[in-house]
């Protein structure tokens, strides 16, 4: 009866290939749509994992975040270097890195921070960040590290030459070409914006900013091998302070003082919360993403209904067969919750195989502009019953159709009047 | 249900069947013994096929008495008299009603598909017995067998039909006009290999028709008038 049913189902192939297509496609959209809402999450708050606490001038919360972690939106106001001193010094403070933003190498965001930030920022669920190609300077002197897909962008290694730029122009007069950076380390990939980023010294940071003005004119000029350790490069204002607490039950009152710090206005982030609330913010666009791929699903289904029960008419010929033959109700209403089941199995296997295809495609793109890493479809358990409940959804939607089969009589079936 | 054959295949006696669109049928009387030959003669609208649907379960009487295989049909729920045409009659119809997108071997094989009963009669394998079949039919099972049904001509496939219906030793075969497409050469020898085949089987035979030449050889003949049977 098996092998009747899919004789009976290629004998359709083509209305059955486009409505398992159809609902293929249904399929495919549910598990994508899923997988890139986990993805931005899993990405966002890898990003800033064993931060306790983040420091910048007196701004937004969210806004600060996002700027100086996620290297999105507008830039943030300076802090001054003073403020970070006064924080490292602070006996609640187990570490602090100082972070500066402002300068780019061909699109992509320069940080200029210390090599402390390789030993405590961690990522994802708590993995230090560890490096790919590594000649042990790090950021030393005129050294830069750079992220992985960077690296692989722009088919960077140790010692390539690296001329950062001032802001985010891409080329022109903005470039400190006299002041080449020189390749020092390569981090293996994280999934965040620092597989994107290019991390330099505060100190080199400043001494290539030397003589510059705010319209780009240039006065006194450092030469390559200038001395960066002697302090006459301390940078005067930074963008922020990554925090690191000796204990997380001072964290609020630590927030606190920050906060109201009579020295300097600052704002004190945590994390967590501040992302917490993107996600309340976002979260129903996220509900409403997800009621649209579940509402796509369901409608898939309708028209699998619709087109086992448009076939009835053309099949009445051969159920009256069955029937005439003596198949009991079971038996028909079998093969037609058989044959749906068949197609809600293609279905979702073609789905899975298009979800995959479609996120490794999609991934590229959209790494590029969230610095985000998707990577390839990764089902999760919740996912997989999904798969599984769409299969037996559909074996269930063949009932309908077997029910209006049975109705009707199989002396209409054996001798049809049209 | 038993495999053994009833000595009255059918007892039907002041049967009444009347249909939605106002047609009316009434059976005074029909019994049918195994191995007996009835053929069934009328013109279009004279409710042979009303008739042959209630003989073999498909529609039930609206009073009467009407005993199929020893069973009362009237008594019987829908699933009993699909188990009961299933082991018991063998259907052969009008437009042969193969499944086009099916094997021959696979149409003829759909005989015994829903009865255990007609599987346990079988002799040999099911693809034994039909390739027994169809060579009955005269047709090369090796030429056939694996062919679509679709591709067959109408007087091969109503052949293999005939096959199917005598697949599993069915007590009783029923033919619904089976050679109204089939040329004047093509009836007569479709009509030679049915009998030789139902004779050789044992099984009773009702074949219906409107051509009073294809009724010679039959022990009885039913005439249905205009609405009634007499």
């Amino acid at each position: 009866m098996i092998a009747l049913a899919l004789r009976s189902l290629w004998s359709r192939r083509l209305s059955v290939g486009l409505t398992v297509l159809t609902l293929a496609l249904s399929v495919a959209l549910f598990l994508t749509v899923e997988r890139l809402r986990q993805s931005a999450r899993d990405g966002f708050d890898g990003t800033v994992s064993g931060v306790d606490v983040l420091v910048g001038a007196r701004s937004g919360d969210l806004s600060l975040l996002l700027y100086t972690v996620f290297q999105l939106g507008d830039a943030a106001p300076s802090m001054r270097w003073s403020s970070f001193e006064a924080i490292a010094a602070d006996e609640r403070v187990e570490w602090a890195v100082p972070l500066s933003l402002g300068d780019s190498h061909r699109g992509y965001r320069v940080v200029a921070t210390t090599d402390l930030y390789f030993e405590q920022v961690r990522t994802g669920r708590n993995r230090p960040l560890t490096f790919a190609q590594d000649n042990g300077q790090r950021i030393g002197g005129f050294g830069v590290v750079i992220g992985a897909s960077l690296a692989q962008a722009l088919d960077y290694g140790l010692g390539s030459k690296v001329v950062v730029q001032h802001g985010l122009a891409s080329a022109g007069n903005g470039a400190h070409d006299d002041l080449p950076f020189t390749v020092t380390g390569v981090l293996q990939p994280t999934g965040t914006p620092i597989d994107y980023s290019l991390f330099v010294s505060v100190e080199a940071f400043e001494a290539v900013h030397v003589g510059w003005t705010p319209a780009g004119a240039r006065g006194e000029e450092v030469s390559a091998d200038v001395d960066l350790t002697g302090g006459d490069f301390e940078p005067k204002i930074i963008t922020a302070v990554l925090v690191g607490l000796a204990s997380k039950r001072r964290i609020f009152q630590f927030k606190s003082d920050i906060q109201n710090s009579d020295d300097e206005p600052l704002t004190a982030v945590l994390p967590g919360v501040t992302l917490s609330q993107l996600w309340v913010l976002v979260g129903s666009a996220e509900r409403a993403l997800q009621i649209l791929s579940v509402l796509i699903i369901a409608v898939a289904l309708i028209g699998l209904v619709t087109l086992l029960i448009a076939t009835l008419d053309a099949r009445r010929r051969e159920i009256a067969i069955y029937r005439a033959l003596g198949a009991p109700p079971m038996v028909v209403a079998a093969l037609l919750v058989v044959e749906a089941f068949l197609i809600g199995l293609s279905a979702a296997a073609l789905g899975l195989v298009l979800a995959i295809g479609g996120t490794l495609v999609a991934s590229g793109v959209l790494s590029t502009y969230l610095r985000l890493d998707f990577g390839a479809l990764d089902l999760s358990a919740e996912q997989a019953l999904a798969l599984v409940a769409f299969v037996l959804v559909s074996a269930l939607a063949g009932l309908i159709p077997a029910v209006l089969a049975y109705q009707k009589s199989v002396q209409d079936g054996m001798r049809p009047r049209n | 249900m038993s495999d053994t054959r009833p000595e009255t295949l059918i007892d039907a006696s002041d049967l009444h069947f009347a249909r939605k669109d106002g047609f009316a049928l009434h059976l005074e009387a029909l019994r049918l013994a195994p191995g007996e030959r009835l053929a069934v003669l009328g013109a279009s609208g004279s409710g042979k096929s009303t008739l042959l649907d209630l003989l073999c379960g498909v529609l039930r009487p609206d009073s009467g008495t009407l005993r199929l295989f020893g069973q009362d049909a009237r008594a019987l729920g829908g699933g009993a008299l699909d188990r009961l045409r299933g082991e018991h009659v063998g259907l052969i119809f009008q437009e042969h009603n193969l499944l086009p997108f099916a094997t021959v071997a696979q149409n003829v094989a759909l005989g015994a598909q829903f009865s255990a009963a007609r599987r346990r009669r079988l002799s040999g394998s099911v693809r034994a017995e039909t390739a027994r079949l169809l060579r009955a039919m005269d047709l090369d099972p090796d030429a056939v067998m694996d062919r679509a049904a679709g591709a067959l001509s109408v007087g091969q496939r109503q052949r293999v039909a005939a096959a199917r219906a005598l697949l599993g030793a069915p007590s009783l075969i029923i033919a619904d006009e089976p050679t109204s497409a089939l040329d004047a050469d093509n009836q007569q020898r479709f009509m030679d290999l049915l009998q030789a085949a139902q004779t050789s089987s044992g099984a009773a035979l009702i074949f219906v028709t409107h051509d009073p030449r294809l009724v010679q050889g039959f022990d009885r003949v039913l005439k249905l008038g205009e609405g009634a049977a007499r």
